[in-house]
C-alpha cells in the first residue's frame, strides 16, 4: 500500500462497502523532545457545508472527549501504534455535518516555545475501529514542517453518497489560532 | 419572581446561585391554597403568582438543580402509572394519552382531591393541572387557551389521577437552566448580582488561561497568589511574593504558574487542563498594611475573551478573595469572591476550604 501524499484522497465507504466506523490516527516522533511530545493536541472539528465549526461543542480533543451526538470520539488510550485516535461512526455524523477536519497543534502553554518542525516524523492513518486494520496511511507529513505550531492533518468529508478521506497536511505558523480563524472555532 | 427573596427569610448575598432560583411555596403550606383556587381557573395567581409557575420549573421540596429535578420528578410520577412514559419522547407520550381517557373515568371526580394532594411534591408543571381536576366543569376551556397543556388536557380533565400526571411530561420538554456564557472575544464583568460565568470546554482546555492583577501603583504594592487543588489530591499556593513560582512547586511542568510583566499575573496552562480541579485567586499587600483597595482583576482566554472582578473592596489590611474557578465537568465555572479576609493566606485558605495544607506560618504553606 502506497502512502498518500499532500492532497490524495480516498473514497472509504465506496472502496470498502459497509464500513461505518473508523479511526483516524496520528503518530509521531518527537525524538528526546519531552516539552514536545507533551503539548502536542489532536483535535477533530466537525464542520458544516461552508467548513465552518457548527458550535463550540463541535470540537472534539481531550477536554470535550466526544462530539453531542457521540459519533465523534476522542480514544483516551490510542492502540495500535499510534500516538493519538479519534473514533468516528460515519453513520451517526449528523447529515449538517459536511466534514470533519482532523488537527494537530501545540499547545500554546508556558513552556519554552516548540515547533512541529523539531518532529522526526508524522503521518496519519485510518484504520477500521473493529480490529484497528490499517486502511491508508500518509507520507510522512513532517519532512516539510519547519516553524509550523499547528497542522490540518486531512478531512473525511462527505462526497455524493460516500465519505472519503483526505491527506492535507497544510500548515499553520500561527498554531491553533490560525486554524480557529480559519474554520469559524470560537475561541 | 427572580431576586425577591421572602419577605419572611433572611437575605443570603453569600448563596450568589440562590437569586435564580424561584420562590418555592412550603410543603405543608402549598395543598391549602390549591382546593378554592378551582373556582376561578383563569385567575388562578395569587400572592404566590402560582398560575405562571407553570413554565418555572420550582420543585417545592427538592434542593438540587432544577433541570434535572423536572425529568426526575416525571420519571418518579411514571411510577404510579406504569406506562412506557419515562424514557420515551414527546409524540409516543401523546400516543399513550388517550388510553388515559379509557381507563378511569368513572373514579374521577371522587378520587380528584387526594392524588392532587399527594402529588403535591411534584414539580410544579403539575400545579397547572390539579387546577382541573378540582374544577371538572370549568376548567376545560381555560385551559384550551393555556400553551403547556393545550391538545390533551381539555379532554382529560374528568380523568383524574394518572393524565395530568403525564400530560406536563409529554408537553413540556425537560427545561435546561442556561449559565451565563463568555462570548468569543467577549467581556463579562462580573458583579455581585451576576458573580459567574462557564468557559466552554474550548474555552477551558486550549492554550492558555491568564489572570492578572490590573492595579495601578497608587493603590499599593499589590501582589497576587492562588490557592489550588489538583486533580490528584494535592493542594498547594503559587506566589511568587513567597518565593513560590509554580504549582505544583518545583515543577518541570507546572499547572499553574506566576510571572510579573507590566502586572503580576498567573497562567494556566490549559494543555493541563484536566489536572486542575480549582482555584483561588486573591491579591494582597506585599508590605501587608492596610489599602484603600481599587483596580481589577483580569481573566483572559486564549481567543481574547475577558472576565473582569473590580476590586473595589475599599479599606482592607489583609488578603481580598477576588476569584474561584471550579472545573466541572471540564468546563471553568469562574465566580466573583471579592471577599475581604482578616488575617493571612492560611486564613484565606481556611475559608474556601483548601484544608489540605500544612502551614509553617500564616503566610508561608509547607510545600
Amino acid at each position: 500500500m502506497a502512502a498518500m501524499s499532500r492532497g490524495a484522497n480516498v473514497a472509504l465507504t465506496r472502496e470498502i462497502p459497509g464500513l461505518t466506523r473508523i479511526v483516524v490516527g496520528v503518530s509521531w516522533n518527537a525524538g528526546a523532545e519531552r516539552v514536545l511530545q507533551d503539548n502536542l493536541v489532536l483535535a477533530t472539528v466537525l464542520c458544516d457545508a461552508d467548513s465552518k465549526a457548527l458550535s463550540p461543542e463541535h470540537v472534539v480533543f481531550f477536554n470535550q472527549l466526544t462530539s453531542p451526538e457521540e459519533s465523534v470520539a476522542q480514544v483516551e488510550t490510542a492502540l495500535a501504534g499510534d500516538d493519538e485516535q479519534v473514533e468516528i461512526d460515519l453513520s451517526g455524523v449528523p447529515a449538517e455535518v459536511n466534514r470533519l477536519v482532523v488537527v494537530l497543534y501545540l499547545n500554546d502553554g508556558t513552556a519554552q516555545r516548540r515547533t512541529l518542525g523539531q518532529l522526526r516524523e508524522l503521518t496519519v492513518v485510518v484504520r477500521e475501529a473493529a480490529g484497528s486494520r490499517e486502511l491508508v496511511r500518509s507520507e510522512n507529513l513532517a519532512s516539510v514542517l519547519s516553524g509550523e505550531t499547528a497542522l490540518v492533518l486531512g478531512e473525511v468529508y462527505r462526497h455524493q453518497r460516500d465519505w472519503k478521506f483526505r491527506v492535507l497536511g497544510a500548515g499553520y505558523t500561527s498554531g491553533i489560532a490560525g486554524i480557529a480563524a480559519d474554520y469559524g472555532l470560537p475561541l | 419572581m427572580i431576586g425577591q427573596p421572602p419577605a419572611s427569610a433572611p437575605p443570603r448575598p453569600d448563596l450568589g446561585w440562590l437569586r435564580h432560583r424561584t420562590l418555592r411555596p412550603v410543603p405543608g403550606t402549598a395543598p391549602a391554597p390549591e382546593p378554592p383556587r378551582p373556582a376561578a381557573p383563569p385567575a388562578p395567581s395569587p400572592a404566590r403568582s402560582s398560575g405562571l409557575d407553570l413554565s418555572e420549573p420550582s420543585p417545592p421540596a427538592r434542593s438540587s438543580s432544577a433541570g434535572l429535578d423536572l425529568s426526575e420528578q416525571s420519571s418518579g410520577l411514571d411510577l404510579s402509572t406504569p406506562a412506557p412514559a419515562r424514557r420515551a419522547p414527546a409524540p409516543s407520550l401523546d400516543l399513550s394519552s388517550p388510553l388515559d381517557l379509557s381507563g378511569p373515568p368513572a373514579a374521577a371526580p371522587p378520587a380528584a382531591a387526594p392524588p392532587a394532594a399527594a402529588r403535591r411534591p411534584s414539580s410544579s408543571l403539575d400545579l397547572g393541572d390539579p387546577l382541573d381536576l378540582t374544577g371538572p366543569a370549568a376548567a376545560p376551556s381555560p385551559r384550551a387557551s393555556d400553551p403547556l397543556s393545550l391538545g390533551p388536557t381539555p379532554v382529560r380533565s374528568p380523568d383524574a389521577p394518572p393524565a395530568p400526571v403525564r400530560a406536563p411530561a409529554a408537553a413540556a420538554p425537560p427545561v435546561r437552566r442556561t449559565v451565563p456564557r463568555l462570548a468569543p472575544g467577549g467581556r463579562v464583568i462580573l458583579t455581585r448580582r451576576d458573580p459567574t460565568v462557564t468557559l466552554t470546554r474550548v474555552q477551558s482546555g486550549v492554550g492558555t488561561l491568564t489572570i492578572e492583577a490590573i492595579v495601578s501603583a497608587a493603590v499599593g504594592d499589590v501582589r497576587i497568589g492562588a490557592l489550588y487543588a489538583l486533580a490528584d489530591g494535592t493542594s498547594g499556593l503559587v506566589q511568587l511574593a513567597t518565593g513560590i513560582g509554580t504549582a505544583p512547586p518545583h515543577s518541570r511542568r507546572p499547572v499553574v504558574t506566576g510571572a510579573r510583566a507590566a502586572h503580576e499575573r498567573l497562567t494556566v496552562d490549559l494543555r493541563q487542563t484536566r489536572a486542575l480541579r480549582r482555584l483561588l485567586v486573591h491579591v494582597f499587600s506585599e508590605s501587608g498594611r492596610e489599602l484603600d483597595w481599587g483596580g481589577t482583576l483580569r481573566v483572559t482566554t486564549f481567543g481574547g475573551a475577558r472576565v473582569e472582578v473590580p476590586l473595589d473592596v475599599g479599606q482592607h489590611a489583609g488578603p481580598v478573595a477576588v476569584l474561584s474557578l471550579y472545573a466541572i465537568d471540564g468546563e471553568f465555572v469562574l465566580r466573583a469572591e471579592a471577599e475581604p479576609i482578616t488575617g493571612a493566606v492560611r486564613e484565606v485558605a481556611a475559608a474556601y476550604g483548601y484544608d489540605r495544607i500544612t502551614w509553617a506560618d500564616g503566610a508561608t504553606p509547607v510545600l
